[in-house]
Formats: structure tokens, sequence, C-alpha cells
């Protein structure tokens, strides 16, 4: 087999073309990066998306679960003084979860998805527990972080919080 | 002068009628389709039409009904504009305002919501139709694309609309619809995300779904539309079946 190899040096148009080229794919990627960050979501610091004060540890009593209205999130207090921040999100199709303190469960209205105080998914179709939050201890309140959710299969004592 | 021109003749006579209607009436083959390709509202139709694709029956107007609900829908929806205003605090107000106290503020918005229900169901109706005579067959291939784009732009109109009320149905029925689109593989959250403004329904969501539904949506509509109804005349108007009269 006979394999030709011209070695025909670059034509002055075709460099020019080719760089010309290249140049305009750079300027309608970095346009349209540009663009995408113009529509990224932004967040107000202090409000849902940031970092929200949720109150002082001992103002959550053992054993019950309050609603953080301006975070998105609740407060559980679990039996042993251990802290979780869930999301308000059903894990379904996104409606916000009311707290049950009739039936100490979270019942979604939407498609009756219902978690524990742990937010397990007792029944439903929703597919995973309650997203969580990270929670910190800052100059005496706890803070949590609703930029970060966590997504998790189940409940497991290492996501608690202990002050 | 002659006293035998009739009024009229003068008229249309006239250099600022003969400007606007360059031809007079079309009584040759060549002046049918001048009268047709000569003018920009006339020009996407095409200039012949089979006889057998008039009957009624052959199409169902289906995509002339859609083409008069979108009109309709504009017309409405401007109307509905000068109260509307996309605010949290002022969506749900201004569309009670429009609704009890604007004179015909009810008959419009009215309008505006069937004729929207009503422009789903024909575009829906008008791709069956396309299908099951098959008039998607080439050469009309590349037209069926341009249907399902106007389709989704349909769909997409419909879906934002639908928050701009913002009570209790839109609120939710958007947050379960952006969740469903979240669920799609790989890019699912970030559209989610892009298309709400944030991870829940509110004011971010409100003026994306409503600058989507006023603004990009329908010009992008049109174009797609004027492509559509252009490709119908290029491809020799509505399909017909050649072979009806043998069997």
């Amino acid at each position: 087999m006979h394999i030709k190899t011209p070695n025909k040096p670059v034509s002055r148009r075709v460099l020019l073309f080719t760089l010309g080229g290249a140049e305009l794919v750079a300027l309608v990627s970095q346009f349209s990066n540009a663009l995408f960050g113009y529509f990224k979501p932004r967040i107000q610091p202090g409000s849902f998306g940031g970092k929200v004060v949720a109150g002082k540890p001992l103002e959550f009593k053992k054993g019950t679960v309050s609603h953080v209205q301006e975070g998105h999130f609740y407060v559980s207090r679990l039996a042993d003084g251990g802290y979780l921040a869930l999301w308000q999100r059903c894990t379904h199709l996104g409606c916000t979860v009311p707290w049950r303190k009739d039936l100490n469960q979270f019942v979604c209205p939407c498609h009756s998805s219902i978690f524990n105080p742990q937010g397990e998914v007792v029944g439903g179709p929703a597919p995973r527990a309650m997203d969580m939050f990270p929670i910190e201890l800052t100059a005496g309140q706890l803070v949590v972080d609703t930029g970060n959710p966590i997504a998790r299969e189940r409940f497991d004592p290492a996501q608690v919080f202990h002050t | 002068m002659s006293e035998s021109i009739k009024p009229s003749r003068k008229i249309t006579d006239s250099r600022i009628w003969r400007s606007f209607f360059r031809h007079g009436w079309p009584d040759n083959p060549l002046d049918r389709s001048l009268t047709m390709t000569s003018n920009v509202f006339f020009h996407l139709h095409p200039v012949k039409v089979s006889r057998k694709s008039l009957a009624w029956s052959y199409s169902f107007g289906l995509g002339v009904i859609s083409v008069i609900l979108f009109l309709v829908l504009v017309f409405t929806g401007v109307l509905l504009m000068f109260y509307y205003v996309p605010s949290i605090e002022r969506a749900y107000p201004a569309m009670n305002t429009i609704q009890l106290s604007v004179p015909m503020g009810q008959f419009t918005r009215n309008m505006h919501r069937w004729s929207a229900h009503l422009m789903v169901l024909a575009v829906v109706l008008h791709m069956v139709r396309v299908f099951y005579t098959g008039a998607y067959k080439p050469p009309r291939e590349f037209n069926w694309v341009v249907g399902v784009v106007l389709l989704l732009f349909t769909l997409g109109a419909s879906f934002t609309g639908y928050l701009l009320p913002w009570d209790q149905l839109s609120y939710w029925a958007i947050t379960v619809g952006s969740n469903i689109a979240g669920y799609a593989p790989v890019v699912g959250s970030t559209v989610r995300e892009m298309l709400l403004g944030g991870q829940e329904v509110g004011q971010d969501a409100l003026i994306r779904f409503y600058t989507l539904h006023i603004a990009l949506l329908p010009v992008l509509m049109v174009v797609a539309m004027s492509v559509h109804l252009w490709r119908v005349r290029k491809d020799g108007g509505l399909a017909v079946n050649h072979n009806e009269h043998n069997g």
C-alpha cells in the first residue's frame, strides 16, 4: 500500500481562517459562560440560601421540632439532646412539608409522603430522607448553612449535631 | 373630466390606494400569483391550493385555529399587561382587580385563559391530524421538526403563564412541575435552578416566568411560526393524497 503524505505548507488563507474561527469559538463560549453567570440564582446573605441564625441552643426543647421560617428549615432536637436542621422541602416533588405535632410526623399535603422527626421516610412516594443542612455554633447561636443541602438515603446518628 | 367615471374609481386609481394595493382585481393567473407574492401578509401562504385540501374535513383547519388562538392570546395578553404587575405582593391583587373591577377585565382574562387551554388542545390535535394523514413524510419532514419545536414553545408558554396569577394552585403546580424538570438526568437540577432563580418558587421565579411568557417565548413562536408556514408553501401546500380516487 502506498500512502501519500503531502508535506504542503499551510497556506496563509487556511491559517488565518483557522485562527479567526478559533477566536470566534472563544468569543461565543466566553459570552455564553457570562450569560450563564448572569442567570445564576443570587443569594441574599442572612436569608435562605445563605447562613441563617436559628437561635440559642437551649431555645429548643428536647424531643421537639421547631420551624425556622426565614431559613426554610426545621430544627429537630432529638431525645438525646442532639440537633438536626431539616430542609422543609419534600424530597418527592418539592412541596413544603408541614410538621404535624399531633401525629409527631411531617406529612406532605401534595402526595402524602410521611417523615419522622429524624427526617426518615415513614410512608408515601418520597425517594429518600429529608435533606439536611450543616449546623455550627457561632457566638452561642446555632447557625445553619442553607446553601449546602445534604442529600441522604436514611438517618445516621453521625448526622446529629451536638453542642 | 368625464362623467362616466365612477367615484370609487377616483379612490382606487389614486396614488395612495395604489401604493397599498399594487394590483387591480386579479383576473388572470399571473395577477393572482402576484397578489400573494407581493404582499408581506399573504406571501407565506401558498399561491395555489389543491381543491381537495379545501374540504374542511381534510385538515379540520387545526393549524389555522392554532394561529387564530395565538393572535387572540397576543391581543388579550397585551391588554392584561396594562394591569398585571409581576411582584409577589401585587400579582394576585392585580389579577383580582382585572377580574372584579376592570370593565371587560373578566372577559379579557377568561378569553386569555380559555384560548390558552384551547391552543394546547388545537396544537396537539393538529399534530395528530398531520400524523394520521402522513403529512410528515418527505418532503415535509423538516416542517414536522419545526412543528415539534412549536409544540414545545406552546407548552412552555402554557407552563410559564400558569404561575402568573400567584395563587395556591399556580404556586404548587409550578413547585411540582419544576421539580419534575429537576429529575432530568445530568442537567436537571441546573435547569430547575436557572428557571426558578433559586431553590424554591419565589419573586425570582415569578419575574423569570413573566419575562419568558410575555417576551421571549412569543418572539420565538412568531419566528418558528413564520418558518413553519413558509415551509408549507415551499413544500407545495397541504399534503394531498393523489391515490384517493383510485382506491
